[in-house]
């Protein structure tokens, strides 16, 4: 069974509600900084918006090794949920300890942090990997 | 009553050398890769040492990156590679500026085992001693 985004991002934003960034768009309207990005890496938002704080971007399914077994096979669905904090006095630490928590068997990896680095004006940012497999046996 | 014993140390003490001697050619290999136009990029860059590149690219400017990989034996058959540049991370892992460019990572370690087969280097050396 694959990641169901949307509870995904109903997981995600109830862990991370109170340290969430804020996306601001030319109207003036705001929302909390979390999207979910399209396939084919296009952004599921209509216009790219001011970001400002801890944004959080999901990547459903962006790798899916199939391995083959005998007379059958397992996908493996693999979402990343990459944190960029745009705020450089903070870091996406407490976000990565509370989402530890909240996705728990879901986790498959977490990437090192990729520090602020002011040759390169970065903003810090680090990716979670989640995985789930789904496999399948022919039976005749 | 018959007793077999062998004294396994000097197999051992054959595949450590092989060992050893086989991490100056994987060093020589992440530097090669580093070096070489094997990365794929988005756009044109002006690079600090003046020199203007496109795609594929490899990632050398002023060589700092390169020039600070080193590695260890850190236990028999075990060693360490190791790229103490600051940015060394951003480079593996990609990062995103402050404008909003986001800038994909450039994984040297996998591009160099798809071209340095290490078993096969390693098994080189311990036949060469056999």
């Amino acid at each position: 069974m694959t990641i169901n985004v949307l509870s995904l991002r109903d997981r995600i934003f109830t862990a991370l509600s109170a340290i969430l960034g804020t996306y601001t768009y030319t109207n003036g309207q705001t929302t909390p900084a979390l999207w979910v990005e399209g396939q084919n890496g296009q952004s599921a938002l209509r216009e790219k918006p001011k970001v400002t704080g801890l944004e959080v971007v999901i990547r459903p399914e962006t790798d899916m090794p199939l391995t083959p077994v005998l007379r059958g096979g397992v996908i493996d669905y693999k979402t990343q949920v990459v944190l960029k904090q745009w705020d450089i006095t903070k870091t996406t630490q407490q976000a990565i300890e509370l989402l530890i928590r909240a996705l728990q068997a879901d986790l498959e990896a977490i990437a090192p942090r990729v520090p602020r680095n002011t040759d390169l004006d970065s903003i810090e940012s680090c990716t979670l990997t989640l995985s789930n497999s789904y496999a399948w046996l022919l039976l005749n | 009553m018959a007793t077999a014993r062998i004294d396994a140390e000097p197999l051992k003490r054959l595949l450590r050398q092989a060992f050893d001697e086989t991490m100056p050619e994987l060093n020589s290999a992440f530097r090669d890769t580093i070096a070489s136009p094997v990365f794929d990029w988005v756009r044109q860059t002006k690079r600090r040492n003046g020199e203007t590149v496109g795609s594929p690219r490899n990632i050398v400017d002023l060589g700092v990156f390169l020039n600070s990989q080193s590695y260890q034996i850190i236990a028999p058959g075990n060693a360490e590679f190791t790229w103490t540049a600051p940015y060394a991370v951003h480079i593996y892992y990609g990062w995103t500026s402050r404008g909003g460019t986001e800038v994909k990572g450039r994984d040297w370690v996998k591009a160099t085992f798809e071209r340095f087969n290490l078993a096969e280097k390693y098994a080189e050396k311990v036949k060469a001693k056999l």
